[in-house]
């Protein structure tokens, strides 16, 4: 009855007993070979597994049935002890007599102990319970594609966050038709390249959820075998959240090794010895060209990698982590590797763990942050580049948050102020030294900072208190900055100084005003010079009188010009007004004077007279015949009050007498000339030919009322 | 009619002292300075003036409000924009340099006409 393996045991249900072989008894821990009651085995039945066995015997004997039944089940023995066993059992029936139903008369039954299977399956069935927490808590999103169909088999829920869709909406779904693969060419590409390479890896994918949210995400795909059946798994990982690593670091053991090799970032762990345990994908890399790095030792390593004196200062860390279990977290650690000779930066952490066997280990996670240093460096370049520009430029500029701190001034802007970073930023800018003294000013600001705050720009002109007390025209602009959302949320004040510009512009003005002035002021003069010479003349000599007298005007006007108003010298005006006998001048035409320079009204009324006298001159003077002299001579009387004098002497001319009518030229050589320089005008009508002599107070002549230095106007 | 002449240009003075001799006006008294003048309309017998606006570059006002005092009405010359002056001149009569002497007499007719 014993057969290989199994155990076998008979039934009779006449007696209603059991016999069991050698094997089967061993099973039940019951004596083999006896008929024993068929309660003292069914006793023998664990009480989980009893009342479904007696459902299943009830079954069997249901003479309807085919009588089979198998079943796992578990025995307790009389010991105590217990074992899993599976039974197939067989009842035979007996032929009924017509009329009645079949009866079961014996059974036999064959028992195989499957307490090691079992065993084994509690430990898969565990395993997979973890396997499918694991799935369902990950931080990481995981979807499982059918590589024949391309189609989603199954998304753990943290795709379903990162998404938006349900379970139910990505499962049967293509990789593509949620966004996560730009199209199907795209994903033909990575399968593809699954089947030759066994592993795609997609960084910084952008990816849209349903509802618009835009995330960053890093894709690992895997093909692998399960269970014979191929099976692609995704993990996709949210990089905007990098906390992940540190959540691996409380999986245990096993789970660790498996999923520190996925992590986003680099993974080793040094085990109590102080030797390369493992080492993750991403963090391989950073060993470069050290084969093996398992098992050797990691202070030689860290000497390889970055020298003898850091590579002592990073093995005491870790030892001291390990020894301590303190946790040590490096960022922005910089250095130069030896190996390659290239400068890097890790942001990295060490932890202590337990490894698989109890011992202690070190586990580093780093991430290479290299590139993010290189483009900080270049922001902080940029920074200063826009700093020294800021500090360069003529501009006043600066910045203010939006109740009015200053958070910024430029260089021009302090030194403007005869002030120093220190003492101005973190202060309200109107109470900055800029605005110190003025009221009004400060008033005006308050009220720009607020209207700017709420998006206004404001420009005015300003003036400020500048260094030493003095005054500066600003023109000033108040610009609002925005953020991403478009808020206000800070404010940028800049000005330009305009004081010299505002001071010249105010000059121009006056001068135009003054030029108008004195335009209407000389065709006036014109007007009167006009309608004089009409008055008095021949119709026929009308406008050569009035073009001579206009030319007199315009000689002495020019020297004013000349001299921007500052008074014009009395030799350049005696000149001027005898150009016309220029051939004559130091032979028949003489002058003699100090150098003495005439206010413009003495020189315009003592240019016209001078005019006058040598017209008539040449018509009826000294300088209509041949030999006749002119002599003009000036001086400054030399007792007090002092006089300008000028005398007017013609010699060898033609004897003439006194003008009967007082013509326009004797009005200008008389009163006009006199109410022009506030002086006395004498004329004598000598024999010898006309004598004419002007006094007058120098302080109604000369230019600021006083004789000059001789050396100061000189003559060429 | 009494007129005197306060003008710091003597051309023009002569000139005005012409045209108002001409139309039969008495021309009484001449000044071209500020000083001159306050002195002249204090110490002479007239009826009406005439002003420049500006004497040897002072705003010749002062005589303005001395002619306001002593109620004698006077017609103001000016080169400059009359909007700039207006100010200074309240109740004058204003011509703008250069000016027509039909103008002149018209404004001075015009004072004589108001005060009889």
């Amino acid at each position: 009855m014993a057969v290989a393996g199994f155990g076998v045991g008979a039934i009779d249900y006449a007696s209603d007993s059991i016999t069991l072989d050698v094997t089967a008894a061993g099973l039940f821990g019951l004596p083999a070979d006896v008929a024993l009651p068929r309660q003292q085995i069914h006793a023998r039945f664990h009480l989980d597994c009893a009342p479904k066995i007696a459902d299943l015997i009830a079954a069997a004997l249901d003479p309807a049935g085919t009588g089979a039944m198998t079943v796992e089940f578990r025995i307790v023995r009389p010991d105590g002890s217990e074992v899993w066993v599976q039974a197939r059992k067989q009842v035979e029936f007996t032929a009924a007599p017509p009329g009645s139903a079949p009866r079961a008369s014996t059974a036999l039954f064959a028992l195989r102990d499957i307490t090691e299977r079992k065993a084994a399956d509690d430990r898969l069935r565990i395993s997979e319970i973890r396997y499918r927490r694991l799935f369902e808590a990950a931080n990481d999103g995981v979807l499982l594609v059918d590589p024949a169909t391309s189609k989603i088999v199954d998304a753990n829920p943290f795709m379903t966050r990162l998404l938006g869709y349900s379970h139910t909406q990505l499962v049967g779904k293509e990789l593509f038709e949620i966004g996560l693969l730009k199209d199907s060419t795209m994903s033909q590409d990575m399968f593809k390249k699954l089947k030759t390479d066994h592993q795609v890896r997609y960084e910084d994918l952008p990816l849209e959820s349903d509802t618009g949210r835009h995330r960053e995400v890093e894709v690992v795909a895997n093909l692998y075998d399960e269970n014979g059946r191929s099976i692609i798994q995704c993990n996709i990982r949210d990089i905007t959240d990098r906390k992940v690593v540190e959540a691996l670091a409380l999986q245990n053991a096993r789970l660790f090794a498996t999923l520190i090799d996925q992590a986003p970032g680099g993974v080793y762990v040094i085990d109590a010895s102080f030797h390369f345990f493992q080492v993750n994908r991403l963090g391989a890399p950073a060993f470069g060209s050290i084969r093996p790095l398992l098992g050797r030792d990691f202070s030689e390593v860290l000497g390889h990698l970055w020298g003898a004196t850091v590579g002592r200062e990073l093995e005491a860390i870790f030892r001291g982590t390990l020894a301590t279990g303190e946790r040590y977290t490096s960022s922005n650690f910089t250095n130069i590797r030896q190996d390659i000779g290239i400068k890097q930066s890790y942001d990295w952490e060490v932890q202590r763990v337990t490894m698989a066997d109890g011992t202690y280990g070190v586990v580093c996670y780093f991430s290479d942050t290299t590139e993010r240093r290189r483009a900080e460096d270049v922001v902080l370049e940029r920074e200063a580049h826009v700093r020294s520009i800021l500090d360069n430029t003529q501009a006043f500029i600066g910045l203010l948050d939006l109740d009015g701190t200053l958070l910024e001034a430029n260089i021009p802007a302090l030194k403007a102020a005869g002030t120093k970073r220190t003492r101005v930023i973190g202060r309200k800018l109107w109470d900055a030294a800029w605005w110190s003294q003025d009221a009004e000013e400060v008033a005006r600001l308050k009220d720009a900072v607020a209207r700017c705050a709420n998006g206004e720009i404001m420009r005015y002109d300003m003036r400020v208190r500048g260094s030493s007390d003095t005054h500066m025209d600003i023109d000033f602009m108040l610009a609002p900055v925005r953020d991403a959302d478009g808020r206000v949320n800070l404010l940028v004040p800049s000005g330009s100084d305009i004081t010299e510009r505002k001071r010249s512009m105010q000059k121009v003005q006056l001068l135009m005003g003054e030029v108008n002035h004195r335009a209407m002021n000389l065709l006036g003069v014109v007007q009167a010079v006009a309608r004089q010479t009409a008055r008095d003349g021949d119709p026929l000599t009308f406008v050569t009188r009035l073009t001579e007298r206009i030319g007199s005007l315009a000689a002495s006007q020019d020297l004013l010009v000349q001299n921007e108003w500052q008074g014009v010298a009395v030799l350049d005006l005696v000149a001027a007004q005898l150009s016309h006998y220029k051939d004559l001048i130091g032979t028949r035409v003489i002058f003699d004077g100090p150098p003495a320079r005439l206010t413009p009204a003495a020189a315009q009324g003592i240019g016209m007279a001078l005019h006058e006298l040598a017209t008539n001159a040449g018509k009826y003077g000294a300088l209509s015949v041949d030999k006749g002299q002119v002599h003009i001579s000036w001086r400054i009387t030399i007792v007090a009050p002092l006089r300008f004098e000028m005398q007017w002497t013609e010699t060898g001319g033609p004897l003439i007498g006194s003008p009967t009518r007082k013509g326009f030229g004797q009005k200008v050589i008389g009163p006009m000339v006199e109410a022009s320089v506030n002086g006395a005008a004498e004329i004598i009508y000598l024999p010898t030919g006309l004598s004419w002599t002007l006094t007058a107070p120098i302080a109604d002549t000369l230019e600021r009322g006083r004789v000059e230095t001789p050396a100061a106007h000189a003559h060429p | 009619m009494r007129i005197i002449i306060i003008e710091d240009e003597p051309m023009i003075a002569l000139d005005v002292q012409d045209i108002l001799e001409d139309a039969g006006f008495d021309v009484v008294g001449m000044a071209g300075k500020l000083d001159k003048a306050l002195s002249l309309i204090d110490s002479t017998a007239f009826d009406a003036a005439i002003l420049d606006a500006n004497l040897a570059g002072l705003s010749s006002s002062p005589a303005a409000a001395a002619l306001v005092a002593r109620q004698r009405p006077f017609i103001v010359l000016s080169g400059y924009a009359l909007k700039q002056q207006e100010a200074s001149f309240p109740k004058a009569v204003f011509i703008q340099k250069p000016c027509r002497p039909a103008q002149l007499i018209n404004a001075l007719n015009a004072i004589r006409m108001q005060q009889r």
